[in-house]
Formats: C-alpha cells, structure tokens, sequence
C-alpha cells in the first residue's frame, strides 16, 4: 500500500513533467470562466483515471486517479450567462491534489466505492505497478467504449 | 523538491500507521491485567463487569487481526478475469496501439441492437479499439456481467466492415468468450486453486501469472483458436441466425470478405491462423443451408 502510495505521488511528477513537455498537447484550449464554485465531492469509482486539460479523453492528461480518491467538483461561471457542471456532455470540472481539469463524469460517484485495490491490497501489490502502467491503466479507462444491452 | 516530497510522503505515512494501531479498547485492556486483580473484583463484585471488558478486547483483538490478514485476500475468479485481462493490455499497450485518437463510428451502439435484436439482453460490455493488424478482433475473459472486446481498426477500415458486419464479428466473439476457449487454455491450476483464498504467510505465485501473460501473447497472436472450437462457434452462429434471414446473409458475406484477405492480402494472412479458416466456416454454412 505504501508503495502504491509513493508510485501515485511518483505519477503526478511525471504527468506534470509530461504536460511540461508535450508540444503535441491533444485537445482545444480549457475553456474560460470567470469564477468557479464547489459544489460538492465526489469519489472516482474505476481502478484508474485520469484528470485531463479540456474536456476530451484526448486531451492532455494532468495527473492519474486512483479508485476511491475523492475528486472536488465545481461550476464554472462566466459573466451573464448560466453556470455550467456538465461539459462536452459528460464532463466535469474538478480538481484532484493541485490539479485542477476535466474528469468523465460517469467515473465519479457520491458514495466511496468499494474499490479492487482496497479489498485486495496486497495481491494489487504484488503485480508492482509502474508509473508508465498506472498511466496506461487510467488511460484505457478512458478510451474503452462501453455498451450495454437493454433489460427484457 | 526534494523537501515537498517528503512531507507529502510523511503525511501519508501517518494516516496508514494509524490503520494499523491498537483499539483504545485494546489498550486499556493492556494496562489493565484483569487476572493479577481478580480477588479485588470479586470482594467488590465486579467480576461480571471485568469478563465483559475481557470479551470485548478479544473482539477488539479478533477484529484487527481479521483486518491484518484481510489484506491477504485473493480475489474470485470473477473480479480475477477483468483485472488479470486489463493487466495484459496495460503490459501490452505499445504493442497493441490502443492509445490512439479515432473517429467516433458508433460501434457500441450497433453492437448493444445486436445484442437485443439476438435476446441478449442486460450485457455489458467494453470494446479497445487498437491501431494494429498484428491482431484483427478478440474476446478477452472478463467477469460474468462484463465483456472486453478487442478490435483492429486497420482491419475493419481495410475490409469496409459496416456496423452491422462488425457487431456480428463482435458477436461471434462474445460467443467464443461464452464457450470459454481462451480461458481454459490461459488459466493455470496453481492459480485457480487461490480463487478467493487468502495467502498471508505465503508468497503468491508470481510466475504464473508471468507464464499467464505469456499464454495470452502466444495465443492471441500466433496460435488462435482450433478448427474444433471454431466448428462449435459456427455451429452456434448458424442456431442462433438460422432464423434471422437478413443477418445469416450478412455474416455470410462477412466470411466471404474474410475468406478473400486471408487468400489475398499479406497483412492478414494470419487472420485463418488465428481463425481457421473462412473457408472451411463457409462450407459449414453451405451444408446448414442444403
């Protein structure tokens, strides 16, 4: 657990040193708001996530997430017009640590989950993650295409 | 920078030694030793009082023990799948190319008609679109409730699959994943027999889950599936769209399509390897329809 700890630490360097170095940043430019308001805290609800620039699973990612990791969610406001909380449609503005960017809002949840890592914490250990593989964990959240089928 | 991370790593050292700790319960049980002052609680009758104090430290002690070997816990086989096929894709990541910026071809949503359309209903499922053709289209072993797909854009975009020909690629798919052919050649018994247990005190197996990884590499990408499970996924693709003229057509010109890179085309003469063969599913299409 201990070691999970660090690797997360160890990751949001390496995020940072990665939106410090990216030059082919994907994604438009964070749109602009005047103010923002917290409106509550959610918790992130996958194995792993990622905090993006601008709300695109594309875009440049800030810092990962981790399962059960609360995440800030604000409203963004601009002058005259109405506050928002839901952008690109399913898309939240939040922060997580210093961080502060766009986080799918189908991964966040009201109530802690009961996450893979906590109900397995030592045998999560010892497949001894990296930071590379925690980076592609949370970015395959990202990019899988879910579906379901409907009820009868 | 240095100092930062230190304080970061300090604040969250504190925490998780806390988790660990004594109870108060605990503690005060330790200070008092209810033994060494039994004939004073007798003469002042608080023998009931001290049992009681005694029950609950035992509790107290049970719980935190309970919680230290908890830890330990090996997951069942239905939370293993998803994490141990996710895991693979994670290790596999620069190999497989699935993180790539596509169009949106609404994949997802054809997939969930055909699902319904067919009476399989309440299915979820998650496709990993990659940017290879050292793979073409794969089930991988999930939980119950839960299905990942792997799918080649190359390959889709150089067959011009429409949405409809791609579900039922993705359908024959879920079946192969339904019958359990790939999971029954990955799993490893020293594995299987930890499903659910708990190992403190013992060292997980790790290499079998490294020789794990190196079955899927093997299978998924040179092996493939034998004629034998292929018959039985055709087998099971002609029952269900015997009855559904329009698609039963439309896989069969899916297989011709097949048929015709496999005979043709260099980068995806491995699909009948992987997939053996068009053909031969033909044929065995040809004799249902005599």
């Amino acid at each position: 657990m201990i070691r999970f700890y660090i690797l997360c630490n160890l990751l949001i360097l390496f995020c940072s040193v990665c939106l410090a170095t990216d030059t082919n940043a994907t994604g438009a430019s964070p749109p602009v708001f005047d103010q923002k308001e917290l409106i509550g805290v959610l918790y992130f609800n996958q194995l792993f996530g990622q905090l993006h620039l601008t709300p695109s699973r594309y875009s440049t990612t800030l810092t990962a997430v981790a399962c059960g990791h609360p995440v800030k969610i604000y409203q963004l406001k601009k002058q005259g017009l109405p506050g928002m909380t839901i952008f690109n449609n399913d898309w939240n503005y939040a922060s997580v640590g210093p961080y502060e960017g766009y986080i799918g809002a189908e991964f966040l949840s009201k109530e802690k989950p009961d996450c893979f890592q906590d109900r397995y914490p030592k045998f999560f250990d010892s497949f001894e993650l990296d930071i590379s593989e925690i980076y592609y964990w949370g970015r395959l959240y990202d990019l899988y295409l879910h579906g379901k089928s409907k009820v009868k | 920078m240095m100092l930062f991370l230190k304080i970061i790593f300090i604040c969250l050292l504190i925490p998780m030694a806390w988790g660990e700790e004594k109870s108060n319960v605990e503690k005060e049980g330790e200070i008092l030793d209810f033994k060494s002052i039994k004939e004073i609680l007798k003469n002042d009758k608080l023998e009931k009082e001290a049992s009681q104090s005694a029950g609950k430290i035992k509790i107290e002690r049970k719980k935190r023990v309970d919680k230290g070997k908890n830890k330990y816990n090996i997951p069942f086989e239905d939370e293993f799948w998803p994490f141990f096929s996710e895991y693979w894709l994670v290790k596999n990541a620069p190999v497989l190319k699935w993180d790539f910026k596509k169009p949106d071809y609404g994949i997802e949503e054809a997939f969930e008609t055909l699902l319904e359309k067919l009476g399989h209903y309440e299915k979820k499922f998650k496709i990993v679109l990659v940017n290879t053709t050292s793979l073409y289209h794969f089930p991988l072993p999930s939980s119950q409730s839960e299905y990942i797909f792997l799918l080649s854009v190359p390959f889709i975009q150089y067959l011009d699959l429409s949405k409809i020909e791609i579900s039922l690629l993705l359908f024959e798919d879920y079946i192969r994943e339904k019958m359990g052919f790939f999971r029954k050649k990955v799993s490893r018994k020293k594995v299987e027999e930890l499903y659910g247990s708990n190992f403190e005190g013992n060292a997980l197996p790790v290499s079998e889950f490294n020789q794990m990884l190196k079955d899927y590499d093997d299978f998924i990408l040179n092996k493939g599936f034998s004629f034998q499970q292929q018959f039985e996924v055709t087998k099971e693709m002609i029952r269900v769209l015997k009855s559904e003229m329009t698609l039963w057509n439309i896989y069969v010109n899916l297989l011709k399509k097949l048929d015709g890179i496999v005979k043709t085309e260099n980068n995806f003469k491995d699909y009948g390897k992987i997939f053996p063969s068009p053909e031969i599913q033909l044929n065995w299409l040809k004799v249902e329809t005599k």
